[in-house]
């Protein structure tokens, strides 16, 4: 059976290069965040440490199901040492200055709660949540339930200069799991807070995830129960503003919903409820972007500001020119960019091109250590109006998530989960070298194993591990030309090593008769 | 370290009177829902559904003791709630107190419960949730409104052959 290469998922290399800089981001040192640092110094606005690390697993998550099925040794090590870092202090100890409760969030509080640094207990969904979504996801992707072994989501509160035993909060993925969802029972399913008093709407996606992918370890139905309430307790109380917008998040004690501005909060939540709520996000999301976009020079796409949104909208119903300019006095500091580029991508709409194409003219890419990424640029806007913001989310992620995701393509991960049936395949358990996977599919008719692979630099000896292999014979080509097994292969009880000297990009196919 | 525990300690008055803890049905499962005799729809469902799995239960219905606690002690007095359960749901004890043993009770059980105002009085939306305990008080799992008199009895039925006695 001949196989055509064409049609057997590959990376191009842009896409490469966006999960090269996740990679680069992953394997910097404890401590070092690098390109990471955002405004605020206190881990509390949109491009915290904790939201970028959740989406360089996500998107690595993403590229491994739908480009690189084959090869969990590509993307496993850079998954897990994101998980490491949300472990670190410098991630989540914000929380013990934030369960103190604010006045701006919670506008009759009195006095300041007394802290605790626990960030799972009670609140942060903002943390936890994610936290649950990667270990879940994890678990999923790479049949591995590590992370639900006892203690092994554990928390050290041990300044070192402070001199008293070290306060330790001892979890693993289910126990996160419990205390995510009793709390969601508490609070009649609206959710859990973020911050003190505020339940976010786009925050408590993310442990829907979590649910899911520990559902589909476990034969359990948590996702399903979880989802169903949390719809119906919201169709009680209302999601929607009059303008459609999702509302941001209610603040509980005032009982009172938080106007929407703008479209990015509506492209977060969109990307992410399309998982378990897609008929309903296929109908909104289009009308809550009516307006939002703005068409720039050569096809290029931005969303509006805020402030313009309205009056676009007034010009469309009114069927007049609604090609408006920017509105440049307003202040930019938010990931919209980044959150409109995801939503797009899982929803499949071709916007996401001229989304992109505007990134590419207007916000900077670099190319650093084979990775690209738009570094961080804090100006709202160039001479000519044209967005040029870029935050860490949207510079580090979100543009390589929406270029690594397919249309509904956490969808699937959500609702077409990897069963054992795929883990029995044969696929690259681990793998060493400086290469880059463009390719990595089994394809079952032809009981192909099919790697592309292409060098970093000059050249590099490269050395894959394959398990589950079939019974023999097999024979192992390159680039169409047999090779001598002897020359690059052993076996090892299960698994098959092939070592070879990488000079250029090569398809290795690994063929069982 | 608090974790998410369900179920605890509760200090309540029983449907005649009598002060009641944990302790009180120790030896027996406590099949415990959080409700009030105003509701109009998932109470009568629950219990209904709840009562009929009893039934189907047969002899074991009697290693269970079916607790109705409400989350509207200013109505639910324990001569309402022996009133309310005497004809309906014979099997059940009704369970009331201060505001404040409400209060308690229901934060041992994570149970919600947000008194909503209407024209003509109020009604209490409320965590629809059965729990069992087991015949030492700890918590061994909890159904959703959902399941029927059969699934329950059968999941029920499950839970005491895990225990014998």
């Amino acid at each position: 059976m001949t196989i055509d290469l064409d049609r057997i998922p590959a990376l191009d290399d842009v896409q490469l290069g966006h999960l090269r800089h996740i990679e680069n981001l992953a394997n910097q040192l404890p401590g070092d965040w690098s390109r990471m640092g955002g405004v605020d110094p206190g881990q509390e606005l949109f491009d915290a440490y904790r939201y970028q690390l959740a989406y360089l697993a996500y998107t690595l998550g993403l590229a491994h199901y739908h480009w690189l099925p084959a090869a969990p040794s590509a993307v496993k090590p850079a998954f897990e040492r994101t998980i490491a870092k949300m472990l670190r202090r410098d991630v989540w100890g914000y929380w013990k200055e934030t369960s103190r409760g604010a006045k701006v969030l919670d506008p009759d509080i009195e006095e300041l709660r007394e802290p605790w640094t626990d960030p799972v207990v009670k609140e942060n969904i903002m943390y936890s949540g994610h936290l649950y979504a990667m270990t879940g996801m994890h678990a999923m992707l790479f049949d591995d339930d590590r992370y639900d072994e006892p203690g092994a989501l554990t928390f050290e509160w041990d300044p070192v200069f402070q001199g008293l035993a070290p306060e330790s909060h001892v979890y693993e993925r289910s126990s996160v799991g419990e205390a995510i969802y009793w709390q969601l029972v508490e609070n009649g399913w609206l959710g859990v807070a973020c911050e003190p008093n505020c339940i976010f709407i786009v925050c408590n996606q993310f442990p829907m995830l979590g649910f899911r992918f520990e559902d589909v370890r476990d034969g359990t139905a948590r996702a399903e129960e979880a989802t169903k309430a949390y719809a119906a307790a919201w169709e009680r109380r209302g999601m929607y503003a009059d303008n459609g917008s999702f509302h941001p998040f209610l603040r509980v004690r005032q009982d009172r919903l938080v106007p929407p501005a703008g479209v990015a909060n509506d492209a977060w939540v969109a990307s992410v409820m399309n998982t378990w709520n897609r008929d309903v996000i296929r109908e909104i999301f289009p009308k809550q972007l009516r307006g939002a976009l703005k068409t720039g020079p050569d096809g290029t796409i931005s969303p509006y500001a805020p402030s313009v949104i309205p009056k676009v909208r007034a010009a469309l119903a009114a069927g007049e020119p609604a090609d408006l300019p920017q509105d440049t006095t307003a202040v930019i500091t938010d990931p919209g960019f980044g959150y409109v580029a995801a939503a797009l991508s899982e929803l499949g709409d071709e916007r996401l091109l001229g989304v992109l194409a505007h990134a590419d003219r207007f916000m900077n890419p670099r190319w650093e250590n084979g990775g690209l990424y738009y570094p961080r640029d804090d100006r709202s806007w160039d001479a000519e109006g044209n967005l040029i913001h870029v935050d860490t989310m949207t510079g580090n992620v979100l543009l390589g998530y929406a270029r690594l995701n397919v249309p509904d393509g956490l969808w699937s991960l959500y609702n077409r989960p990897w069963t054992a049936e795929h883990f029995a395949q044969p696929h690259v358990a681990a793998q060493e070298g400086q290469f880059d996977l463009r390719r990595a599919y089994y394809h079952r008719d032809s009981r192909t194993l099919l790697l592309t692979a292409r060098p970093r630099g000059t050249g590099s000896e490269i050395s894959l591990a394959v398990a589950n292999g079939l019974p023999r014979p097999w024979t192992l080509s390159f680039d169409g030309a047999v090779v001598d097994p002897e020359r690059v292969c052993v076996e090892d009880g299960e698994t098959l090593r092939i070592t070879t000297k990488l000079d250029s990009e090569t398809t290795l196919a690994l063929r069982w008769s | 370290m608090a974790r998410s525990r369900v179920g605890g300690h509760f200090d309540l008055t029983d449907h005649l009177g009598a002060r009641v803890t944990p302790d009180t049905y120790r030896g027996r499962f406590m099949l415990v829902f959080f409700g009030f005799t105003h509701c109009a729809r998932i109470c009568p469902a629950v219990l209904g559904r709840n009562s009929r799995a009893l039934d189907l239960l047969g002899a074991d219905a009697e290693r269970l003791r079916p607790l109705y606690i409400t989350v509207d002690p200013d109505r639910d007095t324990p001569e309402v709630l022996a009133e309310y359960l005497r004809d309906r749901h014979p099997r059940y004890t009704g369970l009331t107190g201060t505001a404040a043993e409400i209060e308690a009770a229901k934060r041992a059980y994570h149970v919600f419960a947000r008194r909503a105002d209407e024209l003509d009085g109020y009604t209490v939306p409320h965590t629809s949730f059965t729990f069992l305990m087991n015949s030492d008080g700890e918590y061994v799992t909890h159904y959703l409104e959902t399941l029927t008199a059969e699934e329950l009895a059968g999941a029920l039925v499950k839970e005491l052959n895990r225990s014998p006695g």
